[in-house]
């Protein structure tokens, strides 16, 4: 598993690597709370619940990062662990699983920068040799 | 070799991209020669991200009229270039959620005191601490004022006049803001729950990233007449807050990503790069977002005139002065879209101009401008770097006619904020911009190595090239003395 930040002039990027789509995901999630804060000062206290269908592996990744980012202002909370499987019996995929944090300190979690959103540039998730890689832009 | 993306120097700070392939109108660069050279090394390198291809790909969409601009302070963005402009038909268009960015008409206020450079010496400590103590910023800052549901809505409607009913600000700052503080276009009821959830305790704060609060001295007059129209003498203090419609904007613009990008498939929309998801002005999902876009810049026009009420109340506290003492300069945004009269071929038509990283720059005559301003125009206010100048400029009658009444929004960035942040250490910048007498308060010392004035262009050499190009000219230079950032 490895994580990423992206060179762009204005903003900033997310790449994950991994052995697993849910990986990937998992990782993009503590990449983009990792450029916000220091992920690693993050306790795991408590759990958000995640479903979401999306119309492709690519676009379930802006959902995923796009529900978590909000859950800062609609909850407070900010998360460092994750845990998550995706279903791909439907018509599209689906994400169910757990986001796991707590109400964001602004001392003991080093805020950094705060992301706006998470753009459809650069979006690329896809299998490659052993594995999985999944990024995309986001705005701050 | 050919990259299909050559440019025609057609004036000393104007570059033509000619028409080819899918473009329906070429594109039209304001720029430097080094900004030129800039863009066609990334061409060439085929770098990741390419501001000319963004050029390009928005001269490619349905309805664009004349040209897809870009100004002086170009660099990549999403979708649109920032310092990007695109103005469409009305009938043939389509609106790009793209050309606003997610941090809808994100802007910058000024407010002019009546205090002088060579009195406020002593003040500037205070006045900094103050004010970053008063100001809520960075990540997870909360405002003052706590809304409901129906508050949103009622702010969402009526933008700056909102907050100033609640006490935030006076009744005179309103018409100094563009189109008043309030677009009439807004339509609360699509701007989603989430969106408006998500603002309940955001409105009033600075954000982080290249949002800032400073104190600045009024440098050099360089244009008599509009600078005495402004208010705006040599060595006077003036504030200005750069920020936008927080979180509310920013679930707006993700929301509508998502929408345009159905609408984009159900009207059969080519597009060149995912970011430009659109949707037919006329539409349902056309109309829908601009009501959407008018809720964000409304609720951009609250987030700074509350502010500046913050600003003022500080000012009052530490330095003395009445809260009438504080006048607003201007307010204008430089994300936003809207529907504008303009002359294109020698026929006048309303347009839907989407600015992304520009601001409206119109020059003297049109009534949109506050009647005080109307002989020389609006000002346009340009946030430089907090280690070098920020401009006051205007439009001009060639800037009405060759780019849609646009202006240059910033300095524009050069450096990512991964090469800034491993090139420059926040404790150093701070105590470099102390030696040359500017005082910066920080939230976040990451964020201050990744905003250090070298990581942005020459403000200079942008302000320079939009001077030359004959789309705007310079009022009045701004030095800072205190910065506050997220």
């Amino acid at each position: 598993m490895a994580i990423e930040h992206l060179e762009h002039t204005a903003d900033l990027g997310i790449r994950a690597i991994g052995a697993t789509l849910e990986e990937v995901l998992c990782e993009a999630a503590r990449g983009l709370f990792g450029l916000m804060l220091d992920v690693s000062a993050v306790r795991a206290c408590q759990e958000y619940a995640v479903h979401i269908e999306a119309d492709s592996d690519a676009d379930l990744l802006v959902e995923w990062l796009a529900d978590l980012l909000a859950q800062k202002e609609l909850t407070g909370l900010v998360f460092s662990t994750f845990d998550i499987r995706i279903d791909r019996r439907g018509t599209v995929p689906r994400l169910d699983g757990v986001a796991v944090g707590e109400t964001l300190d602004p001392v003991r979690h080093a805020p950094r920068i705060e992301v706006k959103g998470i753009s459809y540039l650069g979006l690329d998730v896809r299998p490659v040799k052993d594995g999985w890689i999944a990024q995309c832009i986001v705005d701050v | 070799m050919n990259t299909g993306l050559q440019l025609e120097r057609v004036a000393s700070s104007e570059w033509i991209l000619p028409r080819s392939g899918s473009m329906r109108v070429p594109g039209r660069i304001y720029a430097d020669p080094e900004t030129i050279a800039q863009l066609e090394d990334d061409v060439r390198n085929r770098a990741e991200w390419n501001a000319l291809v963004q050029v390009r790909n928005v001269a490619a969409l349905p309805g664009i009229v004349d040209a897809a601009l870009a100004l002086p302070d170009v660099h990549p963005g999403y979708g649109f270039p920032i310092g990007g402009v695109g103005a469409f038909d009305l009938d043939e268009g389509v609106v790009v959620v793209g050309g606003v960015g997610f941090d809808i008409n994100c802007g910058v206020r000024l407010l002019a005191t009546p205090l002088h450079r060579g009195i406020i010496e002593p003040l500037i400590d205070p006045l900094g601490e103050k004010l970053f103590q008063t100001v809520p910023a960075g990540l997870g800052a909360e405002g003052k004022l706590r809304l409901s549901i129906d508050e949103v809505d009622r702010l969402l409607e009526a933008g700056a006049a909102y907050v100033v009913k609640r006490g935030f600000g006076l009744l005179e700052d309103l018409p100094y803001i563009e189109e008043g503080g309030r677009l009439p276009a807004a339509d609360p009821s699509a701007v989603s729950l989430r969106a408006k959830q998500r603002q309940f305790r955001q409105v009033g704060t600075l954000g982080s990233g290249n949002h800032y609060l400073e104190i600045q001295a009024v440098d050099e007059i360089l244009d008599a007449e509009a600078a005495s129209a402004y208010g705006l003498v040599p060595d006077q203090i003036v504030v200005s807050i750069h920020t936008g419609s927080r979180a509310l904007g920013h679930q707006i613009g993700q929301d509508f990503l998502k929408e345009m990008t159905a609408a984009s498939r159900k009207y059969g929309i080519p597009i060149p790069e995912r970011e430009l998801v659109c949707a037919p002005i006329g539409s349902p999902e056309g109309r829908r977002y601009l009501g959407a876009v008018a809720c964000g810049a409304n609720c951009a026009f609250a987030n700074r005139q509350t502010i500046a009420h913050l600003v003022r109340r500080t000012f009052v506290e530490i330095a003395g002065l009445s809260a009438e003492e504080i006048r607003t300069v201007y307010d204008i945004g430089h994300n936003n879209v809207k529907v504008e009269e303009h002359t294109v071929n020698g026929a006048t038509r309303p347009l839907l101009v989407h600015r992304k990283g520009s601001t409206r720059a119109f020059g003297p005559g049109r009534s949109e401008s506050p009647e005080h301003y109307r002989s020389v125009g609006h000002p346009i206010l340009v946030g430089g770097t907090m280690g070098t100048a920020s401009y006051v400029m205007r439009g001009t009658e060639r800037g009405m006619e060759t780019a849609f009444g646009s202006g240059i929004h910033g300095a524009g960035r050069a450096l990512s904020r991964k090469k800034a942040a491993k090139r420059f250490w926040g404790e150093t910048v701070v105590s470099e911009l102390a030696a040359s007498g500017i005082r910066v308060w920080a939230h976040s010392k990451r964020g201050i190595a990744e905003e250090a004035p070298g990581a942005y262009k020459d403000v200079e050499r942008v302000v320079g090239a939009a001077v030359d190009s004959g789309i705007n000219r310079t009022v009045a230079r701004l030095r800072p003395l205190a910065v506050i950032k997220g």
